[in-house]
């Protein structure tokens, strides 16, 4: 009967990260090019169960489920036009490069901006990568910015640049913060089309999330239930059973 | 112990700075030469919760967002009619005037008055640079800014040249500082001004007779704020909920 004490606990646990990860996808629903995590749960692998005098099998037994990954969705998100000449939003498979100090980053957060030298840079100041590599400088005080589909920056018609767009292979994508994820580019896979802009939507869901929410408390009761149940269980096999009149 | 709360938390904490910045926008709706604000999120650092079982399965959960900029944005505001002594920019420009402690401000809002020693300043009292002072007898009628940026104005038969208005531009526009008054001031990120004659090198255009409204667009933060309000009960429908899972943890001692 322990047993079950415990094989509930872990379903409360899992259900608290399973918490934790809604969380995070609502906090980050106003976060541009922000993309959602599942966790997924798998049960314990099963043992089996062997009566102790008459050695007959009795059958598996799980003992009880975890958080097996926390995956990343990467479907895309919805887009919304901002008709800021520095937002793009990436229509297709592709993530924008950047230079940070711990080495090149991919982001689809595209809220971009200009620094003193006239680098075009990510929100926390980071330097977006062209298609050679290399960091693009406008001149930001002449004129208007434009960004072709393909990515060519020009300004005032003059070509300045061009946005180095990479597709990254999904099982390598590992989330860092601060909008940016490592990974694996990917050369097979067209990196789609630059809408300047436009900015993409966090890909979460709210009612979604919403559902998550009030299902994952409701196990969470249930494995609470589970056990007070056998919590009773015991004070009756503890206090009672044994109780000498 | 449930980051759940924390995480929700630096959610509504970046919803409050959000609706800040919307409720200011707005407020400034009528401002003339006000350029609205738009606050960047990112997400917060992501721990591990365990080991990466394989390439293909990550173990990593978001602790939640902040605020990483509120940034200007630079659009064209609306031009509307005015008078004589109403100056719009069209293009990149700000123009320069002086502040009561001698350090240059930059503003789009050219809304010009002539104070009682005849010198052209902003509503506020901030004279324009270059100085220009209008002739005691002089007619404001006449009162003539060329799209070059030329002042002129008559006193009896005679055309007088006031002066030049040279507008500043900025390597990096976003990187000025908003210092309230519909002023802005040079900092180490928007680069040092360059001036230039209006009209020539992106420099932009004087329009005489028209002001530039604020660039608030009022549907676009009417949406904003909707969206950032009921983000904001998400968020906070994530701790009343994190809250009870808590309450029903500590029930199970009875």
């Amino acid at each position: 009967v322990e047993r079950g004490l415990y094989i509930a606990a872990t379903g409360m646990l899992a259900a608290q990260i399973r918490q934790d990860v809604i969380a995070n996808n609502l906090a980050n629903a106003s976060t541009p090019g922000f993309k959602g995590d599942v966790a997924v749960s798998e049960s314990f692998r099963d043992m089996l169960l062997v009566d102790t005098n008459s050695r007959d099998r009795l059958g598996p037994l799980s003992t009880g489920a975890q958080v097996a990954e926390v995956a990343v969705n990467l479907r895309s998100g919805t887009m919304r036009h901002t008709g800021s000449s520095l937002d793009v939003a990436i229509n297709g498979a592709g993530w924008l490069q950047v230079q940070t100090d711990a080495g090149v980053r991919y982001t689809r957060n595209g809220a971009l901006t200009t620094n003193l030298q006239g680098q075009i840079t990510t929100a926390q100041g980071d330097p977006v990568l062209g298609a050679a590599g290399q960091p693009i400088v406008v001149d930001g005080t002449r004129g208007q910015i434009a960004i072709s589909p393909s990515g060519v920056i020009t300004v005032e018609g003059r070509e300045v640049g061009q946005l180095g767009l990479v597709a990254l292979q999904d099982p390598s994508i590992e989330k860092l913060g601060e909008s940016y994820v490592t990974g694996t580019p990917d050369a097979g896979t067209p990196p789609g089309q630059v809408a300047q802009g436009y900015l993409e939507n966090a890909n979460v869901n709210s009612v979604e999330e919403m559902v998550d929410l009030i299902v994952n408390m409701r196990t969470y009761e249930a494995g609470q239930k589970v056990i007070r149940a056998i919590d009773e269980t015991l004070d009756k096999a503890v206090n009672q059973v044994g109780r000498v009149q | 112990m449930l980051d759940a709360l924390y995480t929700a938390a630096s959610g509504m904490l970046a919803q409050q700075t959000a609706m800040d910045v919307i409720a200011n926008n707005l407020a400034n709706a009528n401002t003339d030469g006000f350029k609205a604000h738009r606050t960047a999120f990112s997400d917060l650092l992501y721990t591990e919760i365990g080991p990466r079982q394989s390439a293909a399965q990550g173990q990593e959960m978001g602790t939640g967002t902040r605020v990483t900029a509120v940034q200007t944005m630079l659009g064209q505001g609306a031009m509307v009619d005015g008078t004589n002594t109403d100056l719009a920019i069209v293009g990149n420009g700000y123009m320069q005037v002086q502040r009561p402690d001698g350090t240059t401000a930059y503003t789009r809002a050219g809304k010009l008055n002539v104070d009682a020693a005849g010198n052209v300043v902003t509503p506020a009292g901030e004279r324009l640079i270059p100085a220009m002072q209008i002739p005691q007898d002089a007619s404001m009628d006449t009162f003539t800014v060329e799209k070059n940026g030329r002042v002129t104005v008559r006193v009896g038969d005679q055309l007088r040249v006031l002066g030049n208005i040279q507008l500043a531009v900025f390597q990096n526009p976003n990187g000025l500082e908003n210092v309230g008054g519909n002023l802005f001031r040079e900092t180490a990120n928007s680069g040092a001004a360059q001036l230039r004659t209006p009209g020539q090198q992106g420099a932009g255009d004087v329009q005489q007779g028209f002001l530039e409204k604020s660039n608030v667009n009022a549907v676009d933060e009417m949406v904003g704020m909707i969206s950032t309000q009921r983000s904001y009960e998400a968020v906070a429908k994530i701790v009343t909920a994190s809250d009870e899972m808590l309450s029903i943890a500590n029930s199970l001692r009875r």
